[in-house]
């Protein structure tokens, strides 16, 4: 019974039709700015990773030089 | 009076030991580098984030817009066999065999509250699905 197809009367069919046009382009619109926000978000992500091992690196050398300044040469 | 030990620190590798303390300096300025990238990155994510919402809320706009273009019926399937009425010819519209179903409810919009943009949205989501539960799978 569901499957009966119903038909409508609508009066104002033209502006409907422009109305759904206006709907599909702006959803595409969305779509594309989504797409971009995740880009971003994995850009974002990149440069974070990129952050934490460069400052990882200044660590290791931190420590290089703690070791040189704490394993001195005596005298 | 006791005068100060001196005490002289050696240093095994002295260049190395000065290249560490440059490269370090220098991978600091570049993670301060990093921070502006990652800062521009953001605003550029929020502005579209904004334009987003931009886009949805004229998508509301546009669906209610197009919702009360609709009847205002609540349309179920009848069990009788259906009525064929003929359209007559216009302009725009295709002559097309319609099937009427009598509509048997017609479903009225509760108040909606006076709250704040969530609570809103929630009201207008529930009175949606208030008018979803009406057809009948």
């Amino acid at each position: 019974m569901n499957k009966m197809p119903v038909f409508i009367k609508i009066s104002e069919y033209k502006q409907i039709v422009e109305v759904m046009d206006i709907i599909k382009a702006k959803i595409i619109k969305a779509k594309n700015l989504i797409d971009n926000v995740n880009e971003l978000k994995r850009k974002e992500d990149s440069l974070v990773d990129k952050w934490r091992q460069d400052l990882v690196e200044v660590e290791q050398r931190i420590e290089e030089i703690d070791r040189a300044m704490f394993e001195p040469e005596t005298e | 009076m006791q005068d100060k030990e001196l005490f002289y620190v050696g240093i095994e590798s002295p260049i190395d030991f000065r290249r560490n303390i440059l490269e370090s300096s220098k991978k600091i300025l570049t993670t301060l580098q990093l921070y502006e990238e990652i800062k521009k990155l953001r605003v550029e994510k929020y502005s579209n984030v904004v334009q987003i919402k931009k886009i949805v809320d004229e998508l509301r706009i546009l669906m209610d817009n197009l919702n009360k273009s609709f009847p205002q019926t609540v349309i179920r399937p009848s069990k009788k066999a259906p009525r064929l009425v003929q359209v007559p010819k216009t302009e725009e519209q295709k002559p097309k065999a319609q099937q009427i179903s009598e509509p048997k409810k017609i479903i009225k919009a509760g108040p909606i509250r006076d709250t704040d943009e969530l609570k809103k949205l929630e009201d207008d989501l529930k009175e949606i699905e208030t008018k979803l539960s009406t057809f009948k799978i």
